[in-house]
């Protein structure tokens, strides 16, 4: 009852404290970097669900999350040539899912009982490998790829033009993090999945098959990774091998952490903060006189500030 | 409160300080800043080198260059090693198949046609791929000297990555040459030679094509590498000097998240820019050139060459990049019968099959006109008595390029360049001036 209550003022807290934010913002002038913001954070936050997915199960830092959207928009655009772009989506995302889940037999339950550094490391290889193979396959240079939807100005908000594309990806965003959040609160199978990640010896002992939980995390992981590569990417037009990793991983990361690397919910807040952070440095001319990539460095200058105040994130709960 | 829950606390925060560790380091890591300066060799004196003969010269003039001990290193009766580097991989990849076949076809021609002109000896290409990265760059240029021992090196491509391995190169006294780039920390390097304009060189021929063309409102956008800071500050004074009224004067991250690339065309387009003079690197111009057409904001892009003049831009930039304008050393391969014959069939014939394309027509151009120093340098070639040449000659034209002319005192020889305009029907660049800039 008083953690209910807790929780619920520091929701409160932190609600008003974003809006605050944005009341500053917009008063700076800043209402494009804003809109800005919240469109590009979307693909950070779908991201950064993943990893949060991944790490609330497991307690591991996925490096290999971006693959997951990379190999995704690699076979979307190899399905395109031979079916339609649905059916490619669709193929696309179906294949993300298949890594994820032959990834985890392959590297993640050999290594169960290792020590979670080492499963750390062998996700940065699994990135790794999959970028090798990714230039091996199509080499090292770029790709075009087509977006799902052709309409560039759906809306017009504070003078930015929102694709379909855009809002289908926020909505996404949305959906999918309020769902897992169901998921992970009211289901018994996203029950089991904490108790499992928390307690494996106990959860194993009232008859739920850990590893096979595992499988189901890693499949659920991938499938985000999936849909951000292919929803995200064709904004920008085109791919080069390992885009998802090196465009979107540490700001995902970074938006994980912000949120709390516990909470979906954070991990959604956490990709519109960087987002919204990286625009308005990079616009506003208060960051004019930095040196460098105003950017890259407000985002860490927020990081830092909320975790010595909130050590857990926004709204995480201790690691 | 037990103590496990206050142990837990303390291990999640000791996780979250490891990865914010691990963030920062990955971040660097991944250019923030690439600090070529610091990350090459320093820059030494080279072999009997004793002062710099760099563009901006107090007008002394350079004493000669001496031998060294490894002055014919590279060099036999038969054969001459000229090591070439490029990214075939990295961040801004030049297509790795156009460059196998392409670096050695003019040489296989040469041997062939005018096997004397070199007095009988074979060129021998070593290539390294530097991975878009000045470390690397650095480190197989090491390797080409030292293990395969190249005569002289050559940049394919990459500011960095030239300034990096150009500055290892002085400090061994080996000649470098390289498309032209960035000035700063090439302009004191005594074995260094830009065969073409730099790219601050380029700044007043952009101004002009700007005022010729009306752009009213024109906005510059430049990468934020040290590297190009003295590129950026001749663009400034171009456009000051042309009257070119900027409306936007940005810089954008080398490696720029999405919200940063949304954030500067919203800029740009506040600016009301009818036309961006963008010197960055292609993937970052596709990137920035997409996210503005989604903004429904569609100005000419132009700029300095060579990489954004490259068919590799319009083959997966377009409609993006559609009205892209660059200059090039090189024309579009649409002009090359006129300029040299000699290309496309050579193409058909040591090419294996593999068609003409731009990439081998850039090296093509760079191997034809190192051809012409070599042979000019005569019989009893060395690193000393080559660089000696290129300082004294009167000029090296190979029809291709714009007539490269050095001095002692001045290793930036290029004195015009071609202008390049997208054309997504046929998904290449076209000419659309040849010899900007020659008088």
């Amino acid at each position: 009852m008083v953690d209910a209550l807790e929780d619920r003022s520091r929701v409160i807290a932190i609600g008003a404290a974003v809006v605050v934010l944005i009341g500053i913002i917009a008063a700076a002038g800043e209402e494009e970097a804003l809109v800005i913001g919240t469109i590009s954070g979307a693909a950070y936050g779908l991201v950064a669900l993943g990893l949060v997915l991944i790490y609330k199960s497991s307690g591991v830092f996925n490096f290999a999350q971006g693959e997951f959207g990379t190999v995704a928009v690699y076979t979307l655009y190899l399905l395109h040539f031979h079916v339609p772009y649905g059916v490619a989506l669709l193929g696309a995302i179906a294949v993300a899912t298949l890594f994820g889940l032959v990834v985890e037999r392959a590297v993640v339950r050999p290594l169960f009982d290792a020590p979670r550094v080492i499963l750390l490391v062998a996700t940065a290889g699994i990135a790794l490998l999959a970028v090798a193979i990714e230039i091996w396959f199509g080499g090292a240079q770029g790709k075009a790829v087509d977006r799902a939807f052709p309409t560039l100005d759906r809306v017009t908000v504070l003078g930015v033009q929102l694709s379909d594309q855009r809002l289908l990806l926020i909505a996404l965003l949305v959906g999918l993090a309020a769902l897992l959040g169901w998921f992970f609160t009211r289901t018994d199978l996203g029950v089991a999945i904490l108790a499992a990640s928390q307690q494996p010896t106990a959860t194993e002992l009232v008859g739920v098959s850990v590893r096979r939980l595992s499988s189901l995390v890693w499949a659920l992981a991938a499938l985000l990774g999936g849909i951000a590569g292919v929803i995200a990417i064709p904004e920008g037009g085109s791919f080069t091998p390992g885009v998802v990793t090196f465009s979107f991983l540490i700001p995902a990361f970074t938006a994980a952490v912000l949120g709390g690397m516990t909470s979906l919910p954070g991990a959604f807040l956490g990709g519109i903060i960087v987002g919204v952070v990286q625009a308005v440095a990079t616009s506003s001319s208060l960051f004019e006189d930095i040196p460098g990539t105003p950017g890259t460095l407000m985002v860490f200058v927020v990081l830092l500030a909320v975790l010595t105040i909130r050590p857990q994130g926004l709204l995480g709960k201790t690691a | 409160m037990s103590s496990a829950p206050r142990s837990e606390g303390r291990s999640g925060r000791r996780r979250l300080l490891a990865l914010l560790a691990l963030l920062a380091l990955l971040a660097t890591a991944c250019g923030v800043k690439s600090g070529v300066a610091d990350q090459a060799v320093s820059s030494g004196d080279g072999d009997g080198a004793a002062a710099p003969a760099g563009g901006d010269g107090d007008g002394a003039a350079a004493p000669a260059h001496e031998p060294g001990p490894d002055d014919t290193a590279g060099v036999s009766d038969e054969d001459i090693v000229i090591g070439i580097h490029a990214p075939v991989t990295g961040a801004s990849p030049i297509p790795q198949t156009s460059f196998d076949v392409g670096k050695d076809i003019y040489w296989a021609f040469l041997a062939e046609a005018d096997p004397e002109m070199l007095f009988g000896r074979k060129v021998k290409v070593v290539f390294r791929d530097d991975e878009y990265n000045p470390n690397r760059a650095v480190s197989v240029c090491r390797e080409m000297v030292e293990q395969d021992g190249a005569f002289l090196l050559v940049g394919g491509g990459g500011a960095d990555q030239i300034t990096a391995c150009a500055k290892y190169a002085d400090e061994a006294g080996v000649p470098y040459l390289s498309a032209g780039v960035n000035e700063a920390g090439l302009a004191d390097l005594r074995t260094y030679f830009a065969a073409t304009m730099t790219y601050a060189e380029q700044a007043p021929l952009l101004m002009d094509h700007a005022t010729e063309s009306g752009f009213e409102n024109v906005a510059v956008v430049v990468s934020d590498t040290p590297s190009f800071q003295d590129a950026h500050e001749a663009i400034s004074g171009a456009a000051e000097e042309a009257g070119v009224n900027v409306v936007l004067d940005t810089t954008l991250s080398k490696a720029p998240a999405e919200a940063e690339v949304l954030a500067t065309v919203q800029q740009l387009k506040d600016a009301n820019a009818d036309a961006v003079l963008l010197l960055h690197s292609p993937v970052t111009y596709i990137g920035l050139a997409s996210q503005a057409r989604n903004q429904g904001f569609d100005p000419v892009w132009f700029g300095p060459g060579v990489t954004m003049g490259l068919n590799a831009v319009t083959n997966f930039g377009c409609p993006g990049v559609a009205r892209g304008q660059f200059l090039s050393p090189t024309p579009a391969l649409d002009v090359i019968d006129e300029l040299d014959p000699d290309f496309r069939p050579a193409y058909e014939r040591y090419a294996g099959g593999e068609e003409a394309d731009d990439i081998g027509l850039q090296l093509w151009s760079l191997n034809k006109a190192i051809a012409l120093m070599l042979a000019e340098t005569g019989e009893e070639l060395g690193r000393a008595v080559f660089m000696n040449t290129l300082e004294s000659s009167e000029g090296f034209d190979n029809g291709i390029y714009a007539p490269i002319e050095f001095t002692a005192e001045d290793h930036f020889g290029g004195t015009g360049a071609h202008l390049l305009q997208a054309d997504c029907d046929l998904k290449q660049y076209t000419t659309a001036e040849q010899f900007v800039g020659v008088g």
